[in-house]
């Protein structure tokens, strides 16, 4: 009745599930900002490690924050640590509540993921390329494009983590 | 059965105490390591060999898309009658860059021919003895305006000028091994034996530090001078070859209180001019 309990516990194989997600999530990120050119890119890395913070705090900790923010820095050819500082803020708040996150409705959860996008793509504006009335519109869609993206993203790799955790 | 249940209780007990866990004190060492790192990168440009090797190992899959794309094109136009004209355009489009880059480097070596021969005209005055041709490397402005250039410095002597396309420029400040530091001849305090072209009076030029500015020291109230005066190099002192343009007069402000003339000389020679330099010898 509880076997679902019995999970398979390979330290190994979570931690590369883990990496090879975030790497995925990179090379797409990289690959839709390299076909759309537009100053604000779908943060799509951002919300794959905001998923791994909820689901699985502890197997997560700062080190995979740390080496997908260094990945984009040099993919965007940005100062080294400008995505590695956001991305461990992103973390903390995230492991910090991860038990209120995981309690909350889809829609509420996207909410949250939007806010977080904003935030985020705001402080990489201001502070490494520059506002004016296009690149807002662009933050705007990008916002909403994240809010209706997280509920594949989060239905995705919950299905994949139940798959490869419980083999089920 | 029990013992089941005990081990679900167990294990939200453990996911209770796990909630939460994260602390700033975790953060810290993260974020000062990141904050030194980015410090580091705007300051000292560390992350550029980094950033450098790293696209160009993830070149290809950055240009996977581009490669797809392009083989969609390929095969979809090998099926249409318009196959060939586009392949012939493209190749055509090739030709034309080719030759476009070819057009471009005859341009500057004319260029360059053009600037040589100014150059050796200014090299058949008779007033010198020696002249050496070199290359502009760069030019730098800390801790005082110069050029580099390259130059055999083996036949070099440091009492040489430079002269440019426009005229006699500056004159040497060090050699080196393979290149000399040339300083332009209006630097703050460099004085020039000159001669007023019109009277032919022997004056002193000294430089002012700004770009091209002189003046004529110690020139009597009562002097035969005009704006629009023409000054040469007179040759006095065997620093500079006799005989080149420095520039023309400016201004003339005179006072009664001052037994001497301010005047004010302007050259038209730019110092940073071409990618050659004539070093010549008095």
């Amino acid at each position: 009745m509880t076997e679902y309990l019995d999970k398979k516990n390979n330290f190994i194989s979570i931690y590369f599930f883990i990496g090879s997600s975030m790497v995925l999530a990179s090379f797409l990120e990289i690959f839709i900002s390299n076909i759309l050119s537009f100053y604000v890119s779908l943060p799509i890395s951002l919300m794959v490690l905001i998923y791994w913070n909820m689901a699985l705090p502890r197997s997560v900790g700062l080190l995979w924050a740390l080496l997908a923010g260094f990945t984009l820095d040099i993919a965007q050819e940005i100062y080294l640590g400008s995505h590695v500082f956001l991305f461990l803020l992103v973390s903390f708040v995230t492991q910090r509540y991860f038990h209120r996150l995981r309690a909350l409705y889809t829609i509420q959860q996207s909410i949250f993921v939007a806010f977080l996008v904003l935030l985020y793509q705001i402080t990489l504006l201001i502070f490494f390329s520059e506002l004016n009335i296009n690149i807002l519109y662009e933050l705007f869609v990008v916002t909403i494009v994240s809010a209706l993206v997280w509920p594949v993203i989060f239905g995705l790799l919950r299905f994949l983590r139940i798959k490869f955790t419980y083999g089920k | 059965m029990f013992q089941k249940e005990h081990k679900q209780t167990s294990i939200s007990r453990n996911a209770i105490f796990t909630t939460g866990s994260m602390r700033a004190s975790k953060l810290l060492p993260s974020l000062i390591l990141t904050f030194f790192i980015l410090f580091a990168d705007i300051n000292f440009e560390i992350g550029k060999e980094i950033k450098s090797m790293a696209l160009n190992l993830f070149k290809p899959i950055n240009e996977v898309f581009l490669n797809i794309e392009s083989f969609s094109d390929q095969i979809s136009l090998f099926f249409t009658s318009q196959n060939k004209l586009i392949k012939d355009i493209n190749d055509k489009n090739q030709e034309i860059d080719i030759l476009n880059f070819k057009i471009m480097k005859q341009n500057q070596l004319k260029q360059e021919n053009r600037e040589l021969l100014l150059l050796l005209g200014f090299s058949e005055n008779i007033n010198i003895s020696k002249f050496l041709i070199g290359k502009v490397l760069n030019k730098t402005y800390f801790p005082q305006e110069s050029l580099n250039i390259l130059v055999d410095t083996n036949n070099f002597s440091k009492e040489m000028v430079a002269i440019n396309t426009d005229g006699l420029v500056g004159q040497v400040e060090a050699v080196f091994p393979n290149t000399v530091k040339v300083i332009p001849i209006y630097a703050k305090g460099n004085n020039i034996p000159a001669i007023i072209d019109r009277t032919e009076t022997n004056i002193i030029l000294e430089g002012d530090g700004k770009e091209n500015k002189f003046f004529i020291k110690n020139l009597k109230n009562n002097s035969n001078i005009q704006i629009g005066d023409k000054i040469f190099t007179s040759g006095l002192g065997e620093k500079f070859p006799k005989g080149y343009l420095i520039g023309s007069v400016k201004e003339i402000n005179a006072s009664e209180e001052l037994s001497n003339l301010d005047v004010v000389v302007y050259s038209s020679n730019n110092f940073d001019k071409g990618t050659k330099i004539l070093f010549v010898s008095p």
